[in-house]
């Protein structure tokens, strides 16, 4: 054992303190979602770039995002679309033989007015298997 | 489990890989379970090296479920019986391979899934539980400090091992800031410790380096392999030569990280 040295004077390097640790990314990871549950019951749901509000029945949900809001009312049979100076109505009542887009006045609304509802469908999916905090 | 007192959490920890820690787990699990006290062993390993020590196969519930989601309080419910016959056997929050999906899972819930463990060991009601951390540092075993109060480093003498021993540590340090010290180590457990000079060396160097904070050593013996291999506790391997000097060192061990389940303080029969 006397003058045993299997690492021949080269001394292995500590981690240094000073400098961030791997677990440091695991551990500052903001969650992507931040709950709110106001006193009437109503959830919020406030992401980096949106805010969801929601009836605790789940019936009314409004999105809101830096370029758009997007309300849809259990008591009204249609979807409200407000972006670029623009309030757009979709009629969701069930008409036979007709478009389901009805008020939308240009191709970029409709694509807009798509987007807002596939990100209201994702949300709803999304918030469907979690905890409320 | 209701009303009962809750005892210490103790998490089995080394981002490095392959240096003992289920075998010291299932060893600690054995020690304490030897000596009547209420054992709850938590597998976080999706290799279920753990569950099938304790001669468990096809669990029907295992600790996936507990982080699927927040459910306090869970982990009384989800426990299950292991197969060692012992007066008082440990119970077992098994692993399974599908646990490895749930770490991508957990690191990208909206809702953050660092206290998942945690929630679920809320009035858990043991005397003991220890878990089992996987070999790497990812969204499991910060479940498991977490959880932890205490955090046991297990190394054995080897240079990339002894690397390893300074990044948990660091790992540790980095969790404990968070939350108010917790967990705090509990010393570093030196594992399969033989006769070569260069064991001697590497162990020299942990003294060296971590003075009192390194526990006494468990030997390298095959009898601890063998108990392993046929899933019995190192408490139940009879007169296999080596089964009582690696109980003695397990007892020491024990007797080490947690004081406070002594012999002397031991309940007088099972439940």
């Amino acid at each position: 054992m006397a003058g045993y040295d299997p690492q021949r004077m080269r001394n292995r390097p500590a981690p240094a303190a000073d400098r961030p640790s791997p677990v440091d990314a695991l551990l500052d990871a903001k969650p992507l979602l931040d709950v709110e549950i106001d006193p009437s019951g109503d959830a919020i749901v406030h992401t980096d770039h949106s805010d969801i509000e929601m009836t605790p029945g789940g019936d009314d949900v409004i999105v809101t995002t830096r370029d758009a809001r997007v309300e849809v009312r259990a008591d009204a049979d249609e979807v409200i679309v407000e972006t670029a100076g623009e309030q757009i109505h979709i009629d969701t009542s069930i008409h036979p033989n007709s478009s389901v887009v009805t008020a939308a006045d240009s191709n970029r609304s409709k694509l807009l007015i798509g987007a807002a509802l596939g990100a209201v469908v994702i949300l709803l999916l999304l918030m469907l298997g979690r905890r409320k905090r | 489990m209701e009303n009962l007192h809750s005892g210490p959490i103790l998490a089995i920890v080394n981002q490095k890989g392959g240096v003992g820690k289920t075998t010291v787990t299932l060893g600690l699990a054995s020690a304490a379970a030897q000596r009547n006290f209420r054992v709850l062993v938590v597998d976080l390993d999706p290799q279920a090296n753990a569950t099938s020590g304790l001669g468990v196969w096809e669990p029907s519930t295992t600790v996936d479920t507990a982080l699927e989601f927040d459910r306090p309080g869970c982990a009384s419910s989800l426990a299950i019986d292991s197969a060692w016959a012992l007066p008082t056997p440990p119970k077992l929050l098994a692993s399974t391979p599908a646990l490895s999906a749930r770490e991508p899972q957990l690191a990208n819930d909206p809702v953050g899934a660092q206290d998942r463990l945690q929630l679920a060991l809320e009035n858990h009601g043991f005397d003991l539980v220890v878990i089992d951390c996987p070999p790497s540092l990812g969204l499991l075993t910060i479940n498991g400090l977490f959880a932890a109060e205490q955090a046991l480093i297990v190394t054995e003498p080897g240079a990339w091992a002894s690397d390893g021993v300074a990044n948990v540590q660091q790992t540790i340090a980095r969790i404990s800031a968070r939350r108010n010290g917790k967990p705090n180590v509990a010393g570093i457990a030196v594992n399969r410790l033989g006769r070569t000079r260069d064991a001697h060396y590497w162990h020299t160097m942990l003294l060296e380096q971590y003075g009192d904070a390194v526990f006494a050593p468990v030997h390298l013996r095959a009898a601890v392999a063998e108990a392993s291999a046929q899933s019995l506790p190192i408490h139940g391997l009879g007169n296999r030569p080596g089964a009582s000097d690696a109980s003695a060192e397990f007892d020491a061990l024990l007797d080490a990280v947690m004081p406070q389940l002594s012999r002397a303080n031991a309940p007088t029969s099972g439940i």
